[in-house]
């Protein structure tokens, strides 16, 4: 029993595959609860692991609830781990971000975080 | 001359402070790291390989154990589980003792999970093999027992307070029948039945840079999760003065990685059943389900 637990786990070690995870989120543009002066245009999400943008979502409101972003989510040219969002026109204020994430072998992740714009 | 006996009644005291190393879950926002000396409330695909337990006992005695542990999802709900041990028991004036520990194999369901509130339950039954007498000798039971088990791990992201959301509480409550219980003469080689529990608070500083506030802090002080953890053991119904309560702490840190952890912390007795002197542990940690997510990371039964 034991010498075939140790197989398993060293065959498992053993076998060359890509290795990939959970996205968990890195950094954010505006940065997680952060006061920004100006209004920015679009907001960008690191991740730690590739993600799939067609079963991601990520969507910006405005204190009282209102849908601030452009629903346009894609990654940045040539890098998987990044999602980019365009935002309307932001007044100053606070703004929340909801993002469900679904990494390229399938795991899912949330999160949620705010940030304010404060001229 | 210090008995090798008396050692491994130390030792049995000592172990129930450091038991089987545990798999993570994830809740909503919330990411439960592998507790150490404590199970988390989830279910998943995992390694520990290897957890090391060095704790120096009452008097000349020292104890060191080398464990592992599998997690296989049967379902995406439910696992099975194997943990052992390696361990070497020394004292002055006597021989080393050595052996494996009694095998446990736990049957675990996750019974609920709340994303919105952070909140995962699960129900277990854990059953301990019996031992050898390299076994009984290291601390172990020459007789196995069942061990029905409540696990729970709820995080606090939904306080209002921005610098406590990082914060989360894991626990569990388990009820030891042994396979024969000590009679009241104390004199059939029995042991007693068991209340065991454990508690973690955990500080997710993952959880405060992706949730709450980035402090731009560097990124590998970003994945730590400083916590505390204690368990106890209340043995029931046993004869006078046979087997007292043991209380012990952890309190440490995990680094909290993409496809492994690593935690370390002291172990410290919290009454003189649990020993005198400081030990520590360290555990490494493979989320299989994030290595090989298409093999044996992810559940037999989709």
């Amino acid at each position: 029993m034991r010498v075939r637990f140790g197989l398993i786990v060293m065959l498992a070690m053993a076998i060359p595959q890509a290795v990939w995870a959970h996205a968990m989120l890195m950094k954010a543009e505006p940065a997680v609860g952060s006061s920004v002066i100006s209004a920015p245009a679009q907001l960008i999400l690191h991740y730690s692991e590739g993600v799939e943008p067609r079963f991601t979502t990520v969507v910006v409101h405005d204190a009282v609830g209102a849908r601030m972003d452009s629903d346009n989510l894609q990654t940045a040219v040539g890098d998987p781990k990044t999602l980019v969002i365009g935002l309307k026109a932001l007044k100053p204020g606070d703004y929340s971000v909801d993002w469900h994430v679904t990494s390229v072998d399938t795991h899912k992740t949330q999160g949620h975080f705010s940030f304010t714009v404060a001229p | 001359m210090f008995k090798i006996s008396h050692v491994a009644f130390a030792a049995a005291a000592l172990s129930a402070a450091a038991s089987p190393a545990f798999a993570h879950a994830i809740a909503g926002d919330r990411v439960f790291p592998v507790t150490l000396t404590l199970d988390d409330p989830g279910v998943a695909d995992e390694v520990t390989l290897p957890q090391v337990v060095f704790q120096p006992g009452a008097g000349p005695s020292t104890q060191t154990q080398f464990q592992w542990e599998f997690d296989k999802r049967i379902t995406p709900s439910t696992a099975l589980i194997y943990n052992q041990g390696f361990d070497i028991l020394t004292a002055t004036g006597s021989k080393r003792a050595t052996g494996f520990e009694n095998p446990v194999i736990t049957g675990k369901w996750q019974v609920y999970m709340n994303a919105e509130h952070e909140f995962i339950a699960s129900l277990g039954i854990q059953r301990e093999l019996p031992g050898d007498l390299d076994t009984k000798a290291i601390g172990g039971d020459a007789q196995g027992a069942t061990i029905p088990t409540a696990y729970f791990g709820k995080g606090l992201g939904d306080l209002p307070i921005g610098v406590l959301r990082p914060l989360a509480v894991t626990g569990e409550l388990s009820y030891v029948i042994p396979d024969r219980p000590v009679n009241t003469a104390n004199d059939n080689g029995g042991t007693p039945r068991s209340l065991k529990g454990g508690l973690s608070v955990q500080y997710s500083l993952p959880y405060l840079q992706s949730q709450v506030k980035d402090y731009g802090l560097p990124g590998f002080i970003n994945q730590l999760v400083p916590l505390a953890e204690m368990s106890y053991v209340t043995p029931m119904g046993a004869p006078s003065g046979n087997a007292p309560m043991q209380l012990a702490f952890g309190a440490g840190a995990i680094w909290l990685g993409p496809q492994y952890q690593v935690g370390a912390e002291l172990l410290i007795p919290g009454n003189k059943a649990a020993g005198s002197n400081i030990g520590f542990i360290v555990q490494v940690h493979f989320f299989l389900d994030d290595i090989l997510p298409n093999s044996l990371g992810k559940p037999i039964f989709q």
